[in-house]
């Protein structure tokens, strides 16, 4: 295979130059501009695959630079580089999907080598899964719910958070579920509005569980429904106490609904399961796995289908990756090995919980002694979440 | 309204108090049959009006004008003479001693009625007179306060502002920053790679030297010499404190971008008090790292609704006073002052106690403690305005409490209360 091609800009050469040292005995061709029009002038002319840029340059900032690549060629990966921390804009501008992975400087140099190999593996998985065949359904993928649309069309034009809360007040059902999200013990509040949903949950999460609600929303007239549902909202909690337990900080705001996000291709899919197929098979032998059957079914795996699904609707890339990898929860290189693991670990005791084993998988227990836990810390934790849900 | 008649004349007495009482209303009538009785009347009722007769027994009636001027002259009471024909040589007189007006006997009830008459108006007016002055000088007290307070609150302003500017400032140096450090330490990684890879080269390059000496005895000058062993000896531990120290200035660049936190200093938002806290031990250790030791016990805190970059800002002038307290009990560098810091959670409050050992506080300057420009800090080393912000932005902006315990020579705790919503409503 070719060198992967990486662009990266930066007004300061010193940093170019650091980079290009670290590049040089990769696998990767580098290119080093100091200033975005340059770049954008060789990106738009040569086969890129990768952009990394500063955000604060003369003339052009990164994000704008970005936001011109991306209107000329959304394939091309863009993240950005910079040393100003979380502030609005770069939230915003991953949120919107204009960087794909917001990198901090100063940088570890294997850090940033395993992360920029992370981006270019799951992109590969997801290509892969773009162009194999025996996905019927990929016809049909399901376009983006309405007031999802809606209220992220709300919140790129930067409307008030209490502009977007009425719009989000109109569904009643989205409101319930909205706040039981809110008012699960990771928040630790008694949230009575959206607009104090809105607050503590960042607009970003509210944006995903309305996806969630959406999807599972419709899914909640199947079979499944309501154990889906739950599953996705126990492991959203237990991930964020996990989280918490091995970082000591709050899970951030990127990927706070993961939880409940990484279930939807399943959910997607049993809701397409027309002639119940699954549920038939499953009649006959209750012990089968419905993950296998689905496989068998159409050709792909319910996790693959909901990495897609979440690249198709711009979700950030440690969602997508933690969706992919969870399970098996072994991969070459992730951007996010520890939401990852926490995810094995929380969708396997959710599972658990609601006592549907047909949906679950084994515990690798590897994985909670690279996180330094045992299963007495897990259980320990669950033990006092059931406690403060009274 | 009080009146006094002062005669001799028990008859005078009578009639004019009748008289009176016939044409006015709302008086209040004393009598006093002479000039002794009637100045120490006039002490206990304090008159409006005095009816005073001039030739009396004991204290004439020019010689209690006289000990009553102070009274007449402040326009305070108004004397009216009652005078006999022969009396009017001595009227010129009492007119100067402030006397107001007179009457004649035997008294004409038209003329009584006429000079009273004015006298009560008289006094009716400098009686609003003296009302619209009081209300005036009210208003002019409350103006200086008003004022006072305006000073007060554009000083706090003012040092609020430049706290923030600061804050915005460190922060943008730490973003700038951050770009050098970027490829300083990429380079440092780098530069070890290569050096390792050079070594093993020299290593190499040494024993093919040493091989080639052996099989053609060819004599030449040993390559390895006393400095360069010292330099591949040095290598690893310059690698290591470069590495380490980094590693330092990462940790306070970001310690300083975080208690900054800019945009968390207008607004409300989503606040770690512990996370504040630790922050602003990394901003404040050049104050406190030679004078105490930091003991903190974090509790399990939930997150609160706060303007986190102002909270740090009161976190930090109360480790800064610790330290100056610690610092004027014992000798710099000693080490023997200590800082605890706690943090609890208390129903729907959010507890935060900071104890000293250090000089404490006298009980009688406790109460001024939060006024500004207190301050027992000398000249150039406090505004005195630290603790009045405090006070400003945990009571007035987050409605939470701040309580102060101190014993002269053994040290000051000061407990912070904080709501975890300021919008009431229980928890957020």
């Amino acid at each position: 295979m070719s060198k992967k091609i990486i662009v990266f800009v930066d007004d300061e050469k010193p940093i170019l130059r650091a980079l290009k040292r670290l590049l040089y005995p990769t696998e990767f061709k580098g290119f080093y501009f100091d200033n975005s029009e340059e770049a954008l002038d060789f990106i738009q002319n040569n086969a890129v695959d990768m952009v990394v840029s500063d955000i604060k340059m003369p003339e052009m900032d990164g994000i704008t630079l970005l936001e011109k690549i991306r209107s000329t060629d959304a394939s091309i990966i863009r993240i950005l580089l910079s040393g100003y921390s979380e502030n609005e804009r770069i939230l915003e501008s991953v949120n919107s999907n204009i960087a794909k992975l917001y990198l901090h400087k100063p940088w570890d140099n294997e850090e940033l080598l395993r992360m920029i190999r992370a981006v270019f593996d799951i992109y590969s998985e997801i290509i892969h899964l773009r162009l194999e065949n025996g996905l019927p359904i990929l016809n049909d993928l399901p376009a983006l719910p309405e007031t999802y649309s809606i209220i992220s069309q709300k919140i790129a034009n930067q409307e008030s958070a209490h502009n977007i809360a009425q719009k989000i007040e109109e569904d009643v059902a989205l409101t319930a579920r909205i706040l039981r999200v809110a008012n699960s013990a990771y928040y630790g509040s008694r949230t009575k509005t959206i607009d104090q949903a809105i607050m503590m949950l960042g607009l970003s999460n509210v944006k995903q569980i309305i996806l969630t609600q959406s999807i599972m929303g419709e899914a909640s007239r199947h079979a499944w429904g309501d154990l889906l549902w739950q599953h996705a909202m126990l492991t959203n909690r237990i991930l964020h106490q996990v989280y918490n337990l091995v970082t000591s900080k709050k899970i951030p705001a990127y990927f706070a609904s993961c939880g409940l996000l990484h279930t939807l291709g399943l959910v997607y899919l049993l809701m397409n399961d027309k002639n119940n197929n699954i549920y038939k098979a499953l009649l006959k032998d209750p012990e089968l796995s419905i993950n296998a059957l689905i496989e068998e079914q159409y050709g792909v795996s319910p996790n693959d289908f909901t990495c897609y699904l979440l690249e198709w609707w711009d979700m950030p890339i440690e969602i997508i990756e933690a969706a992919k990898y969870y399970v098996s929860a072994s991969y070459e290189h992730a951007v996010n090995p520890i939401l990852i693991k926490a995810l094995h670990i929380s969708s396997y005791y959710a599972w658990k919980m609601l006592d549907a084993p047909q949906l679950n998988y084994s515990l690798c227990y590897e994985v909670l002694s690279e996180l330094e836990l045992t299963v007495t810390d897990i259980e320990d934790l669950l033990k006092k979440m059931d406690n403060g849900k009274g | 309204m009080k009146l006094i008649i002062i005669d001799d004349s028990k008859l005078i007495r009578i009639q004019l108090e009748r008289s009176i009482k016939e044409n006015f209303d709302n008086l209040e009538i004393y009598q006093a049959i002479d000039g002794d009785e009637g100045l120490n009347a006039i002490f206990k009722y304090q008159p409006d009006i005095i009816f005073l007769d001039i030739i009396m027994p004991g204290l004439t009636g020019t010689e209690l004008l006289e000990k009553i001027q102070p009274l007449t002259k402040s326009g305070l009471c108004k004397v009216l003479m009652i005078s006999s024909i022969e009396d009017y040589g001595i009227l010129q007189e009492c007119f100067k001693l402030g006397a107001y007006d007179f009457i004649r006997k035997p008294v004409n009830e038209i003329e009584l009625n006429a000079r009273l008459g004015g006298a009560i108006n008289s006094t009716n007016l400098v009686n609003q007179l003296r009302q619209s002055e009081a209300q005036l000088e009210g208003k002019v007290e409350e103006i200086e306060r008003v004022n006072q307070k305006l000073v007060q609150t554009k000083n706090q302003m003012i040092q609020s502002e430049k706290m923030a500017a600061i804050g915005q400032l460190a922060a943008g140096v730490a973003h700038e920053i951050n770009n050098p450090i970027g490829y300083v330490s990429s380079n440092l990684v780098t530069l070890k790679g290569y050096i390792s890879d050079l070594l093993s080269g020299y290593q190499k390059t040494l024993a093919l030297f040493e091989h080639l000496k052996k099989i053609d005895k060819i004599d030449f000058e040993s390559t390895t010499s006393d400095s360069i062993d010292f330099i591949i000896d040095d290598i690893p531990s310059l690698f290591e404190d470069t590495e380490i120290g980094l590693t330092r200035v990462k940790e306070i660049v970001d310690g300083l971008r975080n208690f900054s936190r800019v945009d968390q200093a207008m607004e409300f938002d989503v606040f770690d008090v512990n996370e504040g806290i630790k922050d602003t031990l990394i901003v404040t250790k050049n104050k406190y790292k030679y004078l105490a030791n930091i003991e903190t016990n974090f509790g399990d805190l939930p997150l609160i609704k706060a303007k986190g970059g102002k909270l740090n800002q009161v976190f930090m002038n109360l480790i800064v006073n610790a330290c100056d307290a610690i610092a004027s009990k014992f000798d710099e560098s000693s080490l023997l002052g200590w800082i605890k810091i706690t943090t609890e959670q208390e129903a729907e409050h959010v507890k935060i106690t900071f104890s000293d050992n250090g000089i404490g506080i006298d009980e009688e300057i406790v109460q001024y403690l939060y006024n500004p420009f207190f301050t027992t800090k000398p000249i150039g080393q406090g505004t005195g305005l630290g603790l009045s912000i405090s006070y400003d932005i945990i009571v007035n902006e987050h409605k939470g409490s701040i309580a102060v315990d101190s014993t002269k020579n053994v040290g000051s705790t000061f407990v912070l209360t904080l709501p975890i919503n300021p919008d009431g409503k229980g928890v957020i």
